[in-house]
């Protein structure tokens, strides 16, 4: 903390305590602004594929058919269990095929990607001339400006350099018809106008105003908050095209017997309302038009949501670098607006009363409430379906096609637009000494990602709620489930990462760590519940198959080890295994509430000792279904490696899985952060044990133990996401830390997992999967 | 009393600006609201040449009820005083001057007695028609500004405030410092 007389006067002080103190620093309204962004630009994108669907939607249509005839498999499979040799050439096959589609569709797909392409960037041109021309006009109304007073200057200067700033934005005085301080202005140059009034107000108010000001200037707001208005403006007249497309020629014809026809006004009132009836009554427009409104009017609500939650931000900022109270003393004296809830919906800024509330108490400004996740949730899951769809067929093909890259990208959004916000609220709440109610959050998200499959333009005339209600609904349930999985997880590192954090401050590794563990497992939930989904549909679809159970059941197993995603995967969340055992190390464990609020980990003997016993629950998992496997063969593996392989991968899983149960049963929700921990030990463990057995056999060692240890840990990461929701079921418990109940705990993983060993191991082939 | 709906305090500003000749000229008008400011918001004094200016230009658009709605500000009214303290005081020479302005302003201005319409108009320095032979004679009327007259106006410059929806504070700031002006104008008129 620093004082000291400014060039403004000698008994001004300045509170300056760094800006990387504030919990606002994890602030998810960059992100959000970009996901708004990023919608709406894909609105434009369907816009594009639209029109150009009109223009080579017959050839498109018809090279599909040509180059995507006949089964990418080849030959059918005769129903019996294929040998190594067989596997191998229906594997090269089926990338020989693959192959050959992709040359044959190459210049169509591209063609079509192109158009989306070229949709999205006017949308993005348009918006960004907006986004320069509707700051430009709202300055121009506030004038004629005044230049700052010299003394003023000074004191801009300072507050400038005490948040942060570089570069001292140009501040200027308004019209005497402003009554409110804003900021506008380029990309870059942002610009401060503060009405005449601001001088009549005592200094340290009118200073904190300034401060509320730059701090807007600080978070970029200007450029993002115009950015999304010019998209938003941009695109709604783009999206009249479609309609335009569509009725145009009909609207002329209308127009020009409305006029050359001969009639009475009331007949040719009566045929005008035949002509809208018609057109309203026509099912496409009920449905595009239904989902237009529905994008914009989410786009809107959404901005303007985080709008409303920088204002908080920006006063928090204000707040810390200001004379005690000064924000404070200046909201009691707002009039306090009636406004009905249309207001409050629409509403720029909270209520002076919901701002001093805020100041008061900062976690109630940066809680998190469960509708933010639904809202983030939805919008997520739309840049998921069009994203996919709009990319073209065989796109980043290395990394996993189109559908890979739309759940990194949606991964993303959801984990900096949700995921750090859910963070910084449980740390904000630790600040504050509350404790934040998470009890609505996962089955918001899971309705989010629902209601995003549903509701997007991209799904006009195919995913309308007919075909919504007679599909099957088990298939638009997988990926919520998988994503509010995720969430779940989420909650429970934050909880974890919020008791091993030793200061009330945030900072930007505090950030990097919320977003790095929040992208890895939305990323994961994403690309986990859109393979299971993808691989139960096609499960579903073969005639003659297994019944349905059946399917499921392998369309798990296949999601988990054969999706050809289990690199990152494992990789992925072998990272948070070990933040995870580093928290673990450092702490007790997650206990009851009051432990939480307070960091109180008294009640617990030794951190070290709570980490090694989870260790040795990992250890004697392993052990368990390692022992098993050494001396148990099922009869099905017998003369085919390739199913040795895969009852190698399952035990390792049974390992990983009996960690996770004893865990959940020792502490509840909880032990979901150790059981990560000791499930991804224990399964790579065992893989490592499994692939000790015959290391001898293999030609390639090393690539052998990553196929062991890869599928496993990809299929521990489904296992985790599908038990993630029950788990936040349980209450969350201090685990005991009698020698008796840890050697029990030990004992139990061993049998657990040696119980669930023996278990695969006789079932057969129930649990082997082919491609 | 002022009809149906809120007033437009453009229009009533720009009515009031018209017809200077039958009033104080703007430029005393100015120097008056200049001393009411200095004691009401002495900050914004350093503006007020510009403010004052602004307004004579175009008084509909700076007490126009259209807000700039800007979606990164502060969110706190933060009004300047001056466009009102130059309002309240076109209007108190348009009852000293008793000129027809339009009906609503007329029914505000007929609060207050013809007697301290004459103080008024000796206090703001301007003949008023009607009161005596001549400006000189108005001068010369030994003047009293006691409570009464006080009472009158604070209850002219309410109802005012209310017509031009300033918050109650900020009415009970502005009609007291206008008060304070006002009593010690008289102060120097009766040395005078």
């Amino acid at each position: 903390m620093t004082a000291g007389p400014l060039p403004g006067g000698p008994e001004y002080t300045f509170a300056s305590r760094s800006h990387r103190d504030s919990p606002s620093l994890l602030s998810p309204a960059r992100a959000r602004y970009l996901l708004l962004v990023i919608v709406m630009l894909l609105g434009g994108a369907y816009v594009g594929q639209y029109v150009g669907n009109q223009a080579w939607g017959e050839s498109w249509m018809a090279t599909m058919s040509e180059c995507l005839s006949g089964d990418i498999r080849g030959e059918a499979g005769t129903g019996a269990r294929p040998d190594s040799a067989t596997i191998q050439q229906q594997s090269s096959e089926i990338q020989r095929n693959y192959q050959r589609q992709l040359r044959c569709t190459a210049f169509v797909e591209r063609r079509r990607a192109l158009s989306s392409l070229a949709g999205a960037l006017s949308v993005l041109a348009l918006g960004v001339v907006l986004m320069l021309l509707l700051p430009y006009r709202l300055t121009r109304r506030a004038g004629p400006f005044q230049p700052l007073p010299a003394s003023w200057a000074a004191r801009v200067e300072s507050a400038a350099q005490d948040m942060g700033l570089r570069r001292v934005p140009e501040v200027s005085f308004g019209s005497l018809r402003m009554h409110e301080p804003f900021t506008a202005g380029r990309p870059g140059r942002p610009r401060v106008i503060l009405p005449p009034g601001i001088l009549a107000l005592p200094r340290e108010q009118a200073d904190a105003i300034i401060r509320h000001e730059l701090a807007h200037v600080r978070a970029g707001d200007v450029t993002l908050v115009w950015l999304t208005r010019g998209v938003w403006w941009a695109l709604s007249p783009v999206l009249l095209i479609p309609p335009a497309i569509i009725f145009g020629p009909f609207l002329k014809l209308f127009v020009v017997a409305l006029f050359t026809e001969a009639g009475s006004v009331p007949a040719k009132l009566e045929f005008i309302a035949g002509f809208v009836m018609a057109m309203l009554r026509n099912p496409l427009t009920v449905d595009y038009g239904s989902r237009t409104v529905l994008l914009l009017a989410l786009a809107a609500t959404v901005s303007l949501a985080v709008l409303r939650s920088r204002e908080h931000e920006a006063d928090i900022a204000a707040d810390r670098r200001s004379s005690a109270d000064a924000l404070a003393k200046l909201l009691r004296v707002q009039p306090a607006p009636r406004r009905s809830w249309w207001r409050r919906l629409t509403a720029i800024h909270p209520t002076p009363a919901r701002r001093l509330a805020a100041l008061s108490d900062q976690s109630l400004a940066l809680h998190s409430p469960a509708i933010e996740a639904f809202m983030i949730a939805l919008l997520a899951t739309v840049v998921l379906r069009d994203l996919a769809s709009y990319l073209p067929y065989g796109f980043a093909d290395s990394f996993g096609g189109p559908v890979r890259v739309a759940g990194l990208v949606a991964g993303v959004v959801l984990a900096l637009g949700w995921g750090v916000a859910q963070w910084r609220s449980v740390a904000a709440a630790q600040i504050g000494g509350r404790v934040t109610r998470t009890r609505w959050v996962t089955p918001a998200i899971c309705g989010g990602v629902l209601a995003g499959q549903i509701v997007s333009i991209r799904n006009t005339a195919t995913t309308t709620l007919p075909v919504f209600w007679t599909s099957n609904l088990l298939m638009f349930a997988i990926v919520p489930l998988a994503v509010a999985g995720a969430g779940a997880c989420s909650i429970a590192f934050a909880r974890k990462w919020n008791q091993v954090r030793r200061t009330d401050r945030l900072t930007r590794g505090d950030y990097l760590t919320a977003a790095a563990v929040n992208v890895i497992l939305f990323t994961n939930g994403f690309w986990a519940g859109l393979d299971l989904a993808t691989h139960v549909s096609i499960g579903s679809g073969q005639i003659g198959a297994a019944p349905h159970w059946v399917n499921w059941i392998k369309a798990y197993l296949i999601s988990g080890t054969l999706s050809n995603r289990e690199t990152y995967a494992a990789a992925s969340f072998a990272l948070i295994a070990l933040l995870a055992w580093w928290w673990t190390r450092r702490t007790g464990a997650i206990a009851t509430h009051s432990s939480q609020v307070g960091h109180d980990t008294s009640g617990f003997r030794s951190n070290a000792s709570y980490a090694l016993s989870v260790l040795f629950i990992s250890g004697a998992a392993a052990a368990g279904a390692s022992i098993v496997r050494w001396f148990l063969t099922s009869p099905v593996e017998r003369g085919f490696p390739v199913h040795t392989l895969q009852f190698d991968r399952l035990v390792s899983v049974c390992a990983g899985l009996a960690c996770l149960l004893v865990l959940a049963a020792l502490e509840g929700k909880a032990g979901l952060v150790s059981g990560v921990a000791a499930s991804v030990v224990a399964t790579s463990l065992t893989a490592t044990i499994g692939w000790l057995h015959f290391v001898g056999e293999y030609s390639s060692p090393f690539d052998a133990l990553r196929s062991q240890v890869e599928p496993a840990l990809g299929m521990i990461v489904v296992v985790v996401l599908t038990i993630g929701i029950p788990m936040t079921l349980l209450r969350s418990r201090a685990p005991s830390h009698r020698p008796v109940v840890r050697r029990a705990a030990v004992a139990a993983a061993m049998v657990t997992s040696a119980l669930l060993g023996i278990m695969v191991v006789n079932t057969g082939d129930l649990f082997l999967v082919y491609l | 009393m002022w009809g149906r709906g809120r007033p437009n305090l453009g229009m009533m500003a720009t009515r009031l600006s018209t017809g200077d000749h039958e009033g104080l000229p703007w430029q005393a008008q100015v120097e008056n609201a200049r001393e009411v400011v200095a004691d009401l918001c002495p900050g914004e004094l350093e503006l007020f040449d510009y403010a004052a200016a602004e307004y004579h230009v175009d008084p509909r658009r700076v007490l126009g009820r259209t807000r700039l709605r800007a979606p990164v500000g502060a969110g706190v009214d933060i009004a300047s005083l001056t466009p009102y303290v130059l309002l309240v005081m076109q209007f108190l020479c348009a009852a000293a001057a008793a000129r027809v302005v339009d009906r609503a302003t007329d029914a505000l201005l007929d609060k207050i007695s013809h007697a301290t319409r004459v103080k008024l108009a000796a206090l703001l320095r301007r003949p008023s028609p009607g009161l005596g032979s001549g400006e000189d004679d108005v001068r010369s009327t030994p003047m009293r500004w006691d409570a009464a007259d006080e009472k009158e106006i604070e209850a002219l410059l309410a109802s005012l405030s209310i017509a031009i929806d300033l918050s109650p504070d900020e009415a009970h700031r502005l009609s007291k410092a206008l008060l304070v002006w006002l009593r010690l104008r008289a102060g120097k008129d009766t040395q005078a």
